[in-house]
């Protein structure tokens, strides 16, 4: 005849679950100053796309479809996205594989392979497809393409999984070996699931920056959305088809960003609080350490050894031209506050739409943060003519400005500064800034001690990446720069067109060289080169 | 020593109804904590004394100034209420002291407060740690002398031992409540264990469904719950039919006469309420007898299932050192019941009496 607690605790549970559930959702507050800056930022970041709707739509039904219907467009589509498909799946491959090896595994020398496979993002991809090109004779085609592709982008999938397999909790791996799970059916169940979204996100980067790259597969002559883009602007004959083609690689970019929406588990984000952060044990790899070391230093030896190789040898021809080191000195001073100036926006655009998704997550943010995605997707070069005719139109006294490059910047990379600050947001949960209000401080001053503070890290690292990334950029810089001011990448570019591979060298390798510091940087931020701590 | 006071707070959240008309007072320099199951509206109750959620109705004042009411809204930071989150919630990035300094004026920070409140959670000499070197419980004692620092005029701490296993968490709740009657703070607990609520508070106020349904010192929500859901809510709780008989204080049960407090008025079948350690056990020859069905031992006491030659099944707490030595004891209930009618008992499904 004993009544106990937990039973009638047990009592009425789905109208406690929907109270706990309403308490949650209303315990995150509002923040409309947050969404009306995000919405503003987006605005600013969509300048470039809004004008391409725009002009497209001025060009008229019948001109757009009779632009679009063409066997070639048609081709065109197939080529973007076959590519897209084959890179980002290669990348996956790679950047999970080189992952799990570096952060999980009794791997020799796993800070060395770290950073050897975090490096290819200091090559742009231009600069690796021109190393190829020449280096194998005939090196060109989808194929050509994909290899370059996938060698450079696959650091995009390998940092964000790197650094959320350091971050992940071994416990739930540990009950899924004792449940008696193999190590590889953990690996696949358990842990790949654990950091889903570090994955789709890293693969989501890949296939964004495939549809847009421009560089790599001009010099590889493979027929994509970019290149037929930019032969009917240079040409200058067709410039509605040429915006007609753009707007359809826009509608691409649409579809591949819904299809991440509509496959994202509705509770895939979840922030660890508090708690104690443990090392997984390695996997011993036995048998398989030969095999392991072996592919990881062959793909750092295709990624990095062969551009290396190929600009070293040029370089031997290219600094005994008379007057070189002033040049390029010039070209990179240009080069670093140029990137400078746009990291620096773009990371003024990217923060409160990064706070906004990480402390008021909702419809609107969500929206917010995919329109933020568009303009990642298009072209530089899109951009960069977007802009250049905005700015003769609207905006005359930003034309031909550090300004409006700058913007340009914010246009192409907004996502990758969104990302970093929504991840550092995490770093201060809103019960900090409950207990901060709590002990007599306003908003402001908890923003000072401690948002700032928190999120800073991870931040400056989102910076350092916009920073490296504006400083491969390519297209938008050659038509956004200032009159008479060149930098490293378009030095570049002027001379490899005419040819001059000698005289190209020396850009190359001092671009792949001050790309490699803010890639040391971002590399360290993961966690992954910390040792492990002694048991 | 600041006294608080709730007049029918009320709050939803589209149509669920999370408080419905709560009033509480908490007087000056006492703990009161709030004790109810998950969902209960405990936890939006200390979110909107904090103020970090708006009031639907009602009114919050501190010492007879509103803080919270019809048309006023003073946000968190004026309101000199703090909180102690479940995991403390502690600032990663700063130092024990510069945590505790947090809270603290300019001036207050050059006195030998910091020091002080460190020494009343136990923590001296800690002040240059980081968080991240500290333990869990070492965690929440930092975030109690986070919260205590400016002297507020109210803590709130939102189950703040839940995370902390169990022999820590008997410590740190002894010494949080010396430190909180030591700086003669006034607090809110709010807790799910019930045996929590009733050995640190001054008053526990039970909660269910959004509603406060008694407030009371520890001792009479044990002993004289307002209703058979309290009683079984704050301790294992023992249901018998009873009959009334002349005298006023008594009633007729299977378990012999049984002594009650009052009788509920009106009319309708009595059924009483007694603790399983009221009930005794004895060797000698009883009124009544019964047959011991089974036992859990618990070190410091037993319980045992009982069957009365009737069927009816009871149980009874004895001290560990105490087991009956034969199946067949003796029963009597000691001390007085709680006499409630049977069909108040009869609408809560849940209250499973064998």
């Amino acid at each position: 005849m004993t009544a106990h607690p937990e039973a009638t605790a047990a009592d009425s549970s789905k109208t406690m679950a929907a109270a706990r559930y309403a308490g949650a959702m209303s315990a995150r507050p509002k923040r409309p100053l947050l969404l009306a800056l995000s919405a503003v930022a987006v605005a600013v970041a969509l300048i470039p796309v809004v004008y391409l709707a725009v002009r497209t739509a001025q060009a008229g039904w019948a001109a757009i479809v009779e632009d679009l219907g063409t066997v070639r467009v048609a081709r065109l589509a197939v080529h973007t996205l076959g590519l897209a498909v084959v890179v980002t799946a290669g990348c996956l491959v790679l950047g999970v594989g080189a992952a799990v090896l570096v952060v999980r595994t009794d791997l020799p020398g796993r800070r060395g392979f770290a950073v050897l496979a975090a490096l290819p993002l200091a090559v742009p991809t231009y600069i690796a497809a021109f190393a190829w090109r020449s280096t194998v004779d005939g090196f060109a085609g989808f194929w050509a393409a994909a290899l370059v592709l996938t060698l450079c982008s696959y650091p995009y999938v390998f940092l964000p999984v790197a650094a959320a397999l350091t971050k992940a909790d071994p416990a739930q791996e540990e009950v899924s070996r004792s449940l008696g799970r193999t190590a590889w059916q953990t690996l696949t169940g358990v842990t790949l699931r654990q950091i889903r979204p570090a994955l789709t996100g890293g693969g989501l980067l890949v296939a964004l920056y495939v549809l847009s790259d421009f560089g790599a597969v001009s010099i590889l002559r493979t027929d994509t959305f970019t290149r037929a883009i930019f032969v009917a602007f240079d040409l200058g004959f067709d410039r509605t088809g040429a915006l007609v083609l753009a707007a359809a690689l826009v509608v691409i970019t649409m579809l591949i960003l819904a299809g991440e929406e509509a496959g994202r588990r509705k509770d895939a984000r979840y922030a660890p609080l508090g708690g104690t952060r443990r090392m997984a044990a390695p996997f011993h790899l036995a048998r398989l350490r030969r095999p392991a070391v072996f592919a990881l230093a062959a793909v750092a030896a295709l990624a990095i050894g062969v551009p290396a190789v190929s600009l070293a040898h040029r370089m031997l021809q290219g600094v005994s031209r008379p007057g070189a080191w002033t040049e390029v000195a010039a070209a990179a001073g240009n080069s670093l506050w140029l990137s400078a100036a746009g990291a620096a926006f773009t990371m003024l655009l990217a923060l409160p739409l990064g706070l906004l998704n990480a402390k008021a997550p909702g419809r609107a943010s969500r929206l917010l943060d995919r329109l933020g995605y568009l303009g990642h997707a298009l072209p530089g070069l899109v951009i960069g003519l977007s802009l250049v005719s905005f700015g003769v139109s609207f905006a005359y006294p930003l034309y031909q400005t550090a300004w409006l490059l700058a913007l340009g910047y914010a246009a192409l990379f907004l996502p990758l500064g969104v990302a970093a600050v929504a991840g550092a947001a995490a770093h201060a949960p809103p019960v900090l800034d409950e207990v901060a209000r709590s002990l007599g401080r306003g908003p402001l001053t908890v923003f000072r001690t401690l948002t700032l503070p928190l999120t800073l890290p991870g931040i400056g690292a989102g910076a350092a990446l916009v920073f490296l990334t504006c400083m491969k950029e390519l297209p938008a810089t050659l038509l956004l720069r200032p009159t008479g001011v060149d930098t490293l990448a378009t030095e570049l570019w002027t001379n490899t067109t005419v040819a001059a591979y000698a005289a190209a060298a020396p850009y190359a390798a001092l671009l792949v060289l001050l790309s490699s510091l803010p890639t040391w940087l971002l590399t360290a931020h993961t966690g992954i080169l910390t040792r492990k701590s002694a048991p | 020593m600041s006294h608080l006071e709730l007049h029918g707070i009320a709050k939803r959240y589209g149509s669920v109804t999370a408080l419905d008309g709560v009033d509480l007072a908490v007087a000056g320099g006492t703990l009161l904590a709030v004790l109810g199951p998950s969902g209960c509206g405990k936890t939006t109750l200390l979110r909107c004394v904090a103020g970090f959620e708006r009031l639907d109705a009602g009114e919050v004042s501190v010492d007879g100034r509103a803080v919270a009411g019809p048309g006023l809204h003073l946000p968190p930071e004026r309101r000199q209420i703090v909180t102690v989150p479940q995991e403390g919630a502690l600032f990663p990035h700063l130092s024990v002291r510069r945590n505790i300094e947090y809270g603290l004026t300019r001036a207050e920070r050059r006195t030998d407060r910091v020091a002080e409140v460190l020494a009343l959670v136990g923590l001296t000499g800690y002040g240059d740690r980081m968080p991240h070197h500290l333990s869990g419980g070492q965690q929440q004692r930092v975030a109690v002398a986070r919260a205590m620092a400016p002297r507020p005029s109210l803590i709130l701490l939102d189950e703040p031992f839940s995370a902390l296993d169990a022999g820590l968490r008997a410590d740190l709740r002894r010494d949080v409540r010396a430190a909180l009657q030591a700086d003669h703070a006034t607090g809110i607990l709010v807790t799910h264990d019930q045996s929590e609520a009733l050995s640190i508070a001054d008053q526990v106020a039970v909660m269910r469904d959004g509603r406060v349904l008694q407030c009371a010192p520890a001792a009479e929500v044990y002993r004289k719950p307002a209703d058979p859901w309290v009683a079984a809510f704050v301790g294992e709780a023992l249901f018998l039919p009873a009959r009334s008989t002349p005298q006023t204080a008594t009633v007729s049960t299977a378990l012999g006469p049984v002594q009650v407090d009052t009788l509920p008025p009106g009319d309708g079948d009595l059924v009483i309420m007694a603790r399983p350690e009221q009930i005794r056990v004895t060797s000698a020859p009883a009124a009544v007898s019964a047959t011991v069905v089974g036992h859990d031992f618990h070190g410091h006491d037993a319980t045992l299932s009982l069957r009365l030659d009737d069927g009816t099944q009871v149980t009874a707490r004895v001290p560990g050192h105490a087991l009956p030595e034969t199946t067949v004891v003796g029963l009597y209930v000691e001390g007085v019941c709680r006499a409630y009618h049977d069909h108040d008992r009869a609408h809560r499904p849940n209250l499973v009496t064998a």
